[in-house]
């Protein structure tokens, strides 16, 4: 087994472990900490695709902002409340049959795709063609994610603001 | 070398677990966290297709789903956290008035 | 002017608006911010009558992401309509709760403009951003009132299942980019004429219909809807119940339509189906309802059903139809939520059917009206709703869809009763002493002035109409 395949292979678990224990961990604290480690782990794996740029970004941008944001949540929530938020299950046989079916029809189509066989060479520097990309041909969706902040700049500050 | 229909496999699963927490799970930051995994999942799918491909704008496209993500974390945890403020004040008990 | 930017030009009068706003914003008087709804308003106008000046032109910019066609303008023109009967209504309803605030104003310009470009957009990828640009303004505008737990509950509800819908839509969005190798609708065009039914593909396409099945919400997933219609702030509800959907339909047709003609006998099996349920659903369960609100909200999601029967039934006329039948909605809807609002008594809204009972006697002229929006939601000729369902039936009956339109005139039928049953309790019904509200400000009467309008003449003189709407498909058609 190859240095990479063993990469992966690890990763993988850690990634599936961390994704599950986020949805059946009972304490909700629990959750977030495994939920930074299912992002980190995918920041490992867009490694192993040669995605350092990507990797960076998730690290920085997912597991550092979101997590910090989420976990500040829960915080004044708890607080606010004045007990420890305990989770509770509904329909888990409803939701545990609609999910097997859609792991099952994912898993079937994604596997038999056809993909072509052999890669083109990636560009010598992706990073640079991706801010090359960003600024000529995605120059007005990268606008855009600036209205869009704007958009949940005001949403979030109405709503955090004191009532008057 | 791995190939990539190993890691769209793995984001596959990945998605599906996400979409399970959002159905089993009650509380909303739980929910909010699953639909963070399903995200991770696309992007992780779409990264691995960019690498077939051997093309930049799969990861330009991750890299717009995350800063949609980050958008949605911002609104979508003030608007938690007004919920809980408005429950303490109004000390309604049950998880939620309306029908879910 | 730069000729590039032509095909932005509504885009940018909405844009250019919400940041005026913004500023005006800043600025006294701090405690009254009725004038920014009129900047909003002729901001919104302006925008209306730009598109209509570029009928016709078709134009493509930022390489090909963002297209001007006649399908866009149209779609512009519903748009720009339920966000200035919004308006109009928005003023006076918020000053009466205590929610005027120009946040509102800003955020129903910025989901405008996100609505707007939806309908131009030819890349999955802005289409994508244009949706989040909307939903998460249409989130905060859900939860507006923050002192209300009904309110903040349908804002949570909106958020955590737009939110889920977008995880749907963006994995949707990577498996067809998996599939073809490109985002943008023209290349997956090509991709896809090339012959083989990836099944790649086709899972991409069933998860973005996931996607946009929650935004125009058609069953299964329209579980928000009731909630969010009822919590929200009546104006706000009216904007997602027209807005949203308008620019749902707007990015599902031009999906459906020019980028995946080829798998058409695939996602019209699946349609009819998702149709019929979807006016089964929503008929069969407004009628268990007796607060008006989420009366209108099932009957919304029946509205859905008889537009997806366009969808399915396919070509000029069919897709046409779902244009034409996308305004008159537009009317009737904004209309019917316009005179709930107006209705309202302080803080109380007047949801309740028990509230309506001798409206005829306290306000003969509200009632009257809420009756004529109410014929044309059942489709009484000679209203819009008439000349919608027609066409719409009579399109799925021409494609040899004889059961859906059979379907579809039996659903027609059980939705008479719950619509005229308020109109029953209006007129038929004693007043039992309820106070009567205040008057309608200036502008909510001109809204419901202009939404009667639309339903009389769309109802009187449909043909011009529908003609216009078939030529905005043909782009999508060719």
């Amino acid at each position: 087994m190859s240095l990479e395949a063993a990469a992966f292979w690890g990763l993988a678990l850690v990634l599936l472990a961390s994704g599950l224990a986020v949805v059946l961990s009972k304490n909700l604290f629990h959750s977030v900490l495994y939920l930074a480690l299912a992002l980190v782990a995918t920041a490992g794996l867009f490694l192993l695709l040669q995605a350092e740029f990507l990797a960076a970004v998730q690290i920085l941008l997912y597991a550092g902002g979101v997590i910090t944001i989420v976990v500040f949540a829960i915080v004044v929530t708890e607080r606010l409340v004045g007990e420890r938020l305990v989770q509770t299950n509904r329909g888990i046989v409803n939701g545990g049959l609609v999910s097997l079916a859609v792991l099952i029809a994912i898993i079937i189509f994604v596997t038999r795709a056809t993909l072509p066989q052999t890669p083109p060479p990636p560009p010598a520097d992706l990073t640079q063609a991706i801010g090359r990309d960003l600024l000529t041909r995605f120059v007005l969706p990268f606008e855009l994610l600036a209205v869009l902040f704007l958009a949940a700049l005001l949403g979030a500050l109405f709503f955090a603001r004191k009532e008057e | 070398m791995v190939p990539e229909s190993y890691y769209t496999a793995l984001s596959a699963i990945l998605f599906t677990i996400g979409v399970v927490g959002v159905l089993v799970r009650r509380n909303p930051l739980v929910i909010f966290m699953s639909i963070e995994l399903m995200l991770n999942a696309a992007n992780l799918a779409l990264v691995a297709f960019g690498h077939r491909f051997g093309a930049a704008d799969a990861q330009v496209l991750a890299f717009f789903v995350m800063t949609v993500a980050a958008a949605e974390v911002a609104v979508g945890l003030a608007i938690i956290v007004t919920i809980f403020r408005l429950r303490r004040r109004l000390s309604v008990d049950e998880l939620s008035i309306m029908r879910w | 002017m730069d000729a590039a930017l032509i095909p932005l030009l509504p885009l940018l009068v909405v844009g250019g608006t919400a940041l005026l706003v913004i500023v005006l914003d800043l600025l006294p008087p701090r405690d009254r911010k009725g004038h920014l709804g009129v900047v909003a308003l002729a901001g919104v106008v302006m925008a209306l009558l730009v598109s209509l000046g570029l009928w016709g032109r078709e134009g493509r910019a930022f390489r090909g992401m963002v297209v001007l066609d006649n399908f866009a303008l149209f779609l512009d023109v519903v748009i720009c309509y339920a966000a200035a009967l919004v308006l109009l209504l928005s003023t006076d309803y918020l000053r009466r709760n205590d929610g005027e605030r120009g946040e509102y104003y800003i955020l129903v310009l910025l989901s405008t403009l996100g609505m707007v470009l939806m309908a131009a957009a030819a890349d999955l990828i802005v289409i994508f951003l244009a949706l989040e640009l909307m939903s998460l303004s249409l989130y905060v505008l859900a939860g507006f009132f923050r002192g209300r737990l009904a309110a903040a509950e349908a804002s949570m509800k909106y958020f955590l299942l737009g939110a889920f819908a977008t995880g749907f839509f963006i994995y949707g969005i990577a498996l067809i980019y998996g599939a073809t190798g490109s985002t943008a609708l023209d290349r997956i065009a090509a991709a896809t004429r090339a012959g083989t039914r990836d099944p790649l593909l086709l899972v991409g396409l069933g998860l973005l219909l996931v996607g946009f099945g929650f935004k125009i919400s058609s069953v299964p997933f329209h579980m928000w809807v009731p909630d969010v219609y009822e919590g929200a702030p009546t104006s706000v509800t009216a904007f997602i119940a027209t807005g949203s959907k308008a620019a749902g339909f707007a990015a599902l047709l031009r999906v459906l339509l020019s980028t995946f003609k080829v798998s058409q006998p695939d996602w019209t099996v699946l349609l009819w189906v998702v149709a019929v349920l979807t006016m089964t659903v929503g008929n069969v369960v407004a009628i268990a309802q007796s607060n008006l609100k989420r009366m209108l909200a099932y009957s919304s999601v029946a509205h859905v059903g008889y537009m997806l029967i366009g969808v399915v039934a396919g070509g000029a006329l069919g897709a046409g139809s779902v244009l034409f039948y996308l305004l008159v909605y537009t009317f009737t809807t904004a209309g019917a939520f316009g005179v709930i609002l107006l209705l309202e008594r302080g803080r109380r809204e007047a949801v309740d059917l028990d509230d309506y009972a001798g409206l005829a006697g306290r306000h003969p002229v509200l009632a009257l009206t809420l009756a004529l929006f109410l014929l044309s939601l059942i489709g009484m000729p000679p209203t819009a709703g008439f000349a919608g369902k027609f066409y719409l039936f009579g399109a799925a009956v021409r494609s040899g869809y004889i059961w859906l339109a059979v379907i579809a005139v039996l659903n027609s039928a059980v939705a008479a009763y719950y619509y005229l049953r308020v109109v029953v309790y209006m007129y038929m019904r004693d007043t039992e002493g309820l106070p009567t509200g205040p008057a309608p400000s200036f502008a909510g009467r001109l809204a419901l002035a202009i939404a009667l309008w639309g339903i009389f003449q769309l109802g009187l003189l449909p043909a011009p109409v529908l003609d216009l709407a078939q030529a905005a498909v043909a782009p999508l058609l060719r």
